[in-house]
């Protein structure tokens, strides 16, 4: 592979690492500021199946 | 409304998006898109990709989301069931587009991976013929279906499935050769959705430039262009062009039709047509003389006496 690739390329991925992170990081930012914890439901949910 | 929408979608994503390609495919045929450039080998390879990734692909990707993911993540199956409905859109939209556009730029920018997904660019045609079109290596490893599986299995299901008859869509209609796209160029007062459209998802006049086999006349833009349904990742990563214009001819310049099964089958399978980047002694990129640039950003010969890599200047 050419220098000039490789090293445009390897520049990318960290801007890749950050927009597969960003729509995660954008759910919490939400949950956190509307105070919802949908992970609680869930497993509410399951100890109610379990009892 | 939600649950109804998912059932439309669910449904659309099976067959649904299979007898919307063939619908599409007799409108193109019935406007003569094609433009008699579809010969008997050229149509043997797109029905044969078109049928065997949905017979050999499918069950492979089925056997991997149901016996080896228990496996892997035991106990992890709807661990992350309890996120929110858009939030999983947007989240399985990114992870699986973000991952085709890479696994596309790749096999462009990297010399070894180009012949598996030169099958793609080979067709001198644009329309639902050529969409399915790929060598079965390129189809098989085509990583984001897997990732997408991963987090149905995770839980992320419903969401999947709409963002996949979305993303079908969208991908379908960027190699439809119908224009649907030149009226928000053409109307005045559709312009600034035009401005929007064309830099979110793929279009025609974008999708169609990739495949263009020119480069860099204003038009034709093979070395860029690589987004499937967000057009947004090439804005980002720079590998952008967009002339609101289409392509006077598609494929590969120096293609000489190689057979049906050498390029749906290579490397198992090699091109008889001598000098082809699939035939036994063929380059890995071949270059034509007059064209310094082709379809690789370092553009490298094989010498076929040595085998050494040579780099044309």
């Amino acid at each position: 592979m050419a220098k000039a690739t490789r090293d445009k390329i390897g520049r990318s991925i960290f801007l890749s690492l950050f927009l597969y992170a960003l729509p995660i990081l954008l759910m919490f930012l939400y949950l956190s500021i509307t105070g919802q914890k949908p992970w609680l439901k869930k497993a509410n949910a399951a100890t109610e199946q379990t009892k | 409304m939600g649950k109804f929408l998912q059932l439309i979608l669910d449904s659309f994503h099976g067959n649904g998006l299979v007898i919307f390609m063939i619908a599409l495919g007799i409108v193109e045929f019935s406007f003569g898109l094609y433009k008699g450039k579809w010969s008997k080998n050229e149509r043997t390879l797109d029905i044969i990709c078109f049928i065997i990734p949905r017979l050999v692909v499918r069950p492979a990707i089925a056997y991997f989301g149901l016996k080896l993911l228990p496996v892997v993540l035991p106990g992890y199956k709807g661990y992350f069931s309890w996120v929110p409905f858009f939030w999983g859109c947007l989240i399985i939209a990114v992870a699986d587009d973000l991952t085709q556009y890479w696994y596309h730029r790749l096999h462009h920018e990297v010399r070894f991976m180009w012949r598996f997904h030169r099958t793609h660019h080979s067709a001198p045609y644009m329309g639902m013929a050529m969409a399915s079109r790929q060598n079965l290596i390129y189809t098989f490893f085509f990583s984001q279906i897997y990732l997408t599986t991963a987090l149905v299995y995770l839980g992320l299901g419903p969401a999947a499935l709409v963002v996949g008859g979305i993303k079908g869509t969208i991908t379908t209609l960027a190699h439809s050769s119908i224009p649907w796209d030149k009226p928000f160029y053409q109307i005045k007062w559709l312009n600034p959705i035009a401005w929007v459209l064309e830099r979110l998802i793929s279009t025609p006049a974008t999708h169609h430039a990739h495949h263009a086999d020119t480069h860099g006349d204003g038009v034709g833009f093979y070395k860029g262009n690589f987004g499937n349904m967000f057009f947004l990742w090439d804005i980002i990563f720079g590998t952008a062009h967009i002339s609101r214009k289409y392509p006077e001819k598609y494929g590969i310049s120096h293609y000489e039709s190689d057979e049906w099964y050498a390029q749906f089958l290579w490397p198992i399978f090699k091109s008889k047509i001598p000098g082809s980047e699939l035939a036994a002694d063929g380059p890995a990129v071949r270059e034509e003389a007059d064209a310094p640039a082709g379809h690789h950003l370092q553009p490298v010969l094989q010498s076929r006496e040595t085998g050494a890599e040579v780099a044309i200047s």
